[in-house]
C-alpha cells in the first residue's frame, strides 16, 4: 500500500508537471480553442481528470508519507478520549471508584452496575405531591371525571387505576308516549306543551319527540292554537326561555347574575348578623 | 273561550259572559258549562290599545248551539275588556262523562 501511494506520487507529481506546461500552452491557444480537433479535446480532457486528481491529492493531504503515523495518531486519540469518558461516567456515578479499572474496563463495566438502576426506579416511583391538596379548593378525587349534581357513581367509578369513563350527560328530558300525548294535548293544557318547544319557542320535531306521526300533528296543531290564543310564544329567541306560570315580561330580576337558590340559608346566616 | 284583561273586575265580566249566554239563548242554544281558569301567564305579551298585557283572565264557557253561532260572536272583536276569544268545535261528544278535557258540547266559546 505505502508502496503504491509512492508510486502514484511520483507519478502525480510528473502529471502535474506535465499538466501545468499543458495548462500554459492551453491559455497561450485559448483563442484558438473553439476550432480544436478531436485529439486535442481528449488531451485536454485527459489533462483535466489528471490535475482533478491532482486537486484532490492536494485536499486530502499528505496521505502517503504520514499515513501510518496519523492513524496511530489517533488511534491513540481515541483511546485516551474512550478512557476519559469512561472514567467520567465512573466518577459521575461511583465517585471515582472505577479510576483504577481504565484500562481493563472492558470486561467488568456494564450499565447494570454503575447505580444507574436505583436512580431510575426512584424517580419512577416518586412523583410531586402536596400533602395538604385535600384541603385546597380546587381538589378533586378524579380530575378527569367530571361528576355532575344528581349523577350516580359506585366504586368502581372511583378505582383510579383504572382510567375515567366519561358518562355521557343525559338531561332529564321529557319522554312521552303517542297515547299519552293523544290524551294530554290540548292549547289549554300549556304546562304539557310546553314540554314540546324548545328554549327558543320551536317546536321539537318528531324524531326528537319519538311520538307517532298523529300525535305529532296533533301536538303541533295545539301548540299552534295556544300561541295564536297568546297562551304560548311563537319565539322567545332573544328573550328569556318560556317556562309555564311564569311572566314573559322583562324583569330586572332576569338580568341579574345567577344565584344560587340559597335563601333560607343566607336568612339564617344574616339573622345572627342582624340580630 | 275568553281571555280577558287581568284588571277586569268580576261584574263586567259577569256581564259580558251574560251578554253571551243571552245570545246562546236567543238561537235555542244550551249552556253546558262554565269555567273560570283564573289569572294566567301569557307566553308573549299581547298589545292591545292601552299597552301590553302580559297576563289574563281566563275562561271556558260551553253550550250547544246552532252551527250559524260563529258569526253572531263577531261582536266580541269589538270587546275592549277581551284580549283573545276562540270557538272551538267539539265533534266527539262524550256526554257525562268527566274527562281530562273536562268539557262537553256541541260548541265551546272560549
Amino acid at each position: 500500500m505505502k508502496l503504491i501511494r509512492g508510486v502514484l506520487r511520483s507519478v502525480n507529481v510528473g502529471l502535474s508537471y506535465q499538466s501545468q506546461h499543458l495548462q500554459i500552452i492551453r491559455t497561450f491557444s485559448a483563442n484558438t480553442a473553439q476550432v480544436d480537433d478531436e485529439g486535442q479535446n481528449d488531451r485536454q480532457s485527459m489533462n483535466s481528470f489528471e490535475s482533478s486528481d491532482d486537486f484532490e491529492r492536494r485536499i486530502f493531504g499528505d496521505i502517503p508519507g504520514s499515513g501510518s503515523k496519523s492513524n496511530s495518531f489517533y488511534q491513540k486519540l481515541d483511546r485516551i478520549e474512550k478512557a476519559h469518558d469512561r472514567s467520567g461516567l465512573g466518577s459521575k456515578f461511583n465517585f471515582g471508584k472505577r479510576s483504577e479499572f481504565l484500562d481493563g474496563l472492558d470486561e467488568s463495566f456494564n450499565t447494570l452496575s454503575d447505580g444507574m438502576d436505583g436512580k431510575l426506579k426512584k424517580a419512577a416511583t416518586y412523583f410531586e405531591y402536596d400533602p395538604e391538596e385535600i384541603a385546597k379548593d380546587d381538589y378533586a378525587f378524579r380530575p378527569d371525571v367530571t361528576f355532575r349534581p344528581g349523577t350516580t357513581y359506585d366504586t368502581k367509578d372511583l378505582d383510579l387505576k383504572k382510567p375515567g369513563v366519561r358518562k355521557p350527560f343525559r338531561r332529564n328530558e321529557f319522554e312521552v308516549t303517542s297515547e299519552e300525548v293523544l290524551k294530554k294535548a290540548d292549547f289549554r293544557n300549556v304546562r304539557f306543551l310546553a314540554n314540546f318547544i324548545t328554549e327558543a319557542g320551536i317546536i321539537i320535531k318528531r324524531n326528537k319527540t319519538k311520538i307517532s306521526a298523529k300525535a305529532q300533528r296533533k301536538v303541533a296543531r295545539e301548540i299552534k292554537t295556544a300561541r295564536a290564543f297568546g297562551l304560548m310564544p311563537f319565539t322567545t329567541m332573544g328573550t328569556k326561555q318560556f317556562i309555564f306560570g311564569k311572566t314573559m315580561e322583562d324583569l330586572d330580576e332576569d338580568y341579574e347574575y345567577d344565584t344560587y337558590d340559597t335563601r333560607s340559608f343566607v336568612d339564617d346566616s344574616r339573622d345572627p348578623l342582624g340580630g | 273561550m275568553l281571555l280577558l284583561k287581568p284588571h277586569v273586575k268580576k261584574e263586567a265580566l259577569m256581564d259580558l259572559v251574560a251578554r253571551v249566554g243571552k245570545h246562546v239563548y236567543r238561537r235555542n242554544g244550551v249552556l253546558t258549562d262554565m269555567k273560570s281558569f283564573g289569572t294566567v301567564q301569557l307566553g308573549y305579551g299581547i298589545k292591545k290599545l292601552d299597552g301590553r298585557y302580559y297576563q289574563g283572565q281566563l275562561m271556558q264557557m260551553t253550550m250547544m248551539t246552532p252551527p250559524s253561532f260563529n258569526n253572531e260572536l263577531h261582536y266580541l272583536n269589538r270587546e275592549d275588556r277581551l284580549l283573545r276569544w276562540l270557538l272551538v268545535k267539539h265533534r266527539d261528544i262524550k256526554y257525562g262523562l268527566e274527562f281530562l278535557s273536562e268539557d262537553d258540547g256541541k260548541v265551546k266559546s272560549r
